[in-house]
């Protein structure tokens, strides 16, 4: 038994010495062993980006230096990409250069930074007296343009309540993170808002496109479409908006999706999706999928080729004419990265043929 | 003789350097102890959170050890005792193979379906071992030195978790 041991445990290392390919063939088993490990040779492991996971973490690295160098005021912790529209100029200037040192090199010293003196207190942005007496014209103007700038702020961040926007262009991605540490990744031609003032009431984000999300866990996350609403209590889903269609696709935990109409209601688990289309529900069971456009590939699975060819127009901003595609469904994935490429993925098994002139590309 | 300049974990690149090298493993060091896909990358950026907090104290050539480690106590103070769930991916075959008859395809499906539970329950630190060397392609050396453990017991874990694999998947 001993010996079986070390045998396989070779086999698996691929050491195998003199003699144990005959042992190997005569061991019980055998032809199983080799089944599994072929089995698993075809499956993988949930994805995983380096660089999307490093975003993040530079994310909470800038948050961890922004705490300790607030010292233990309770301000809300602005991410980076949405620091913008509540923080005092006074105060933006110091965030602007905290957050691009912060991007570039996040800290040479220990996270300690006494670079704020004063206590930064957005709530109550007091324009600051100034003892620089040789300086007073200086001062008097800083003192206006402060009280301006603090006024607007006040105007527009207690007027309509401020609406963080993230808009991608065609073939461009982006990964917003929200109050709560939720993140949300926007595919091309897509655009997210909240408001800053409703999100203590409860976390609710407007969706056009398509967005891979990870709901931190906590109160009902609400996702609201023209074509639908999604809500969920903490989990990760991807859900594509545009035209008449509404698709979620949920990758962990729960999602309930409503109808526009707030009519019907379907709840899926992790591997299954729902459709809404012209407000009707679908749902489709027993998929393992991840959404892997933002590892660079958009995938589709018995989806309508105009479909397939709108994807390709928003990951490369090129105009897509194609005519006696209706009612034909594809199957597999093309690149986000290579035009000629991506096309070839399609029409090769599709039998289609291609060409491009400038931005615009021909099927037939 | 001078002792080569130490590189200092509190310096961004040098922190960034040991994200991208062992950021993948921590992470599906958790998935293979149970967490799930969210939770183990959330688990691992905490590891890493942690070393940044203490970097003054990780010696750089420590800093894979106590990443690992952070990371177990991490997940067992996020997780305790529940059940272990896998989820693994099915690869599609790069170029459609003519070979293969949907009912092979079927068969490898259901034996693939199958595989991830078994591997569930196999006992804790074999499951973790076998797929550090299945999954991440780690040598039983590298396995050995991420876990603390001698390449005995390591090759001791992998034949073990075979040989328990076929027992589990019979039942199954």
């Amino acid at each position: 038994m001993n010996q079986d041991e070390t045998l396989l445990a070779r086999w698996l290392a691929g050491d195998l010495q003199e003699g144990d390919l005959e042992a190997l063939r005569n061991l019980e088993g055998y032809p199983e062993y080799v089944e599994m490990l072929e089995a698993l040779e075809g499956m993988s492991l949930p994805d995983f980006s380096n660089t999307l996971s490093w975003q993040q973490m530079k994310e909470k690295l800038a948050v961890e230096r922004e705490q300790s160098s607030l010292d233990g005021t309770q301000s809300a912790v602005q991410s980076p990409h949405l620091s913008a529209p509540d923080i005092p100029l006074v105060e933006k200037a110091a965030a602007v250069t905290d957050i691009a040192s912060a991007e570039s090199r996040l800290s040479v010293e220990p996270p300690i930074e006494p670079v704020i003196a004063e206590p930064p207190k957005p709530q109550y942005p007091s324009p600051t007296i100034r003892r620089l007496v040789p300086w007073k014209m200086v001062a008097g103007i800083a003192a206006a343009v402060t009280l301006l700038i603090v006024g607007l702020w006040w105007v527009s961040d207690n007027g309509f309540g401020a609406t963080p926007v993230a808009v991608t262009k065609a073939g461009e991605q982006k990964e917003v993170k929200l109050p709560d540490g939720s993140s949300v990744t926007l595919n091309a031609m897509s655009a997210l808002t909240y408001s800053v003032d409703d999100w203590s009431n409860g976390r609710k984000v407007n969706l056009e496109g398509e967005a891979y999300f990870k709901a931190k866990k906590g109160k009902v996350f609400t996702v609201t479409t023209e074509q639908g609403t999604v809500e969920v209590v903490g989990t990760a889903f991807n859900v594509f908006a545009r035209d008449k269609e509404l698709e979620v696709k949920c990758t962990e935990g729960k999602v309930q999706v409503i109808n526009p109409e707030g009519t019907e209601r379907v709840l899926i688990k992790a591997g299954e999706q729902v459709s809404v289309l012209n407000g009707r529900m679908q749902r489709r069971q027993g998929l393992e999928f991840q959404p892997r456009w933002f590892n660079g590939e958009s995938t589709f699975r018995s989806e309508p080729l105009e479909k397939v060819f709108g994807e390709m127009e928003r990951q490369y901003g090129v105009v897509i004419m194609a005519d006696s595609i209706e009612g034909r469904t594809f199957s597999g994935k093309f690149v986000n990265s290579d035009l000629e490429k991506a096309l070839k993925m399609v029409c090769v098994p599709m039998k289609l043929k291609y060409s491009v002139v400038a931005d615009t590309v021909k099927i037939f | 003789m001078e002792p080569l300049p130490q590189k200092d974990v509190c310096q961004e690149p040098v922190f960034q350097e040991l994200f991208f090298a062992h950021a993948r493993h921590v992470r599906n060091f958790l998935y293979y102890k149970g967490a799930n896909a969210s939770e183990s990358e959330d688990l691992m950026q905490e590891a890493f959170l942690r070393m940044w907090r203490d970097c003054a104290k990780v010696p750089f050539e420590k800093a894979r050890g106590f990443l690992f480690a952070v990371a177990g106590n991490l997940f067992l103070d996020a997780k305790k005792h529940e059940q272990v769930v896998l989820r693994f991916q099915r690869l599609q075959p790069v170029e459609t193979q003519e070979d293969e008859t949907p009912q092979f395809q079927l068969e490898t499906r259901e034996l693939q379906d199958r595989l991830e539970k078994a591997i569930a329950q196999l006992p804790e630190n074999q499951r973790i071992v076998f797929l550090m060397n299945r999954m991440d392609k780690m040598t039983y050396a590298d396995i050995a030195d991420h876990l603390d453990l001698s390449v005995k017991a390591v090759e001791k874990r992998m034949s073990k978790a075979l040989v328990e694999l076929r027992q589990i998947l019979k039942g199954i």
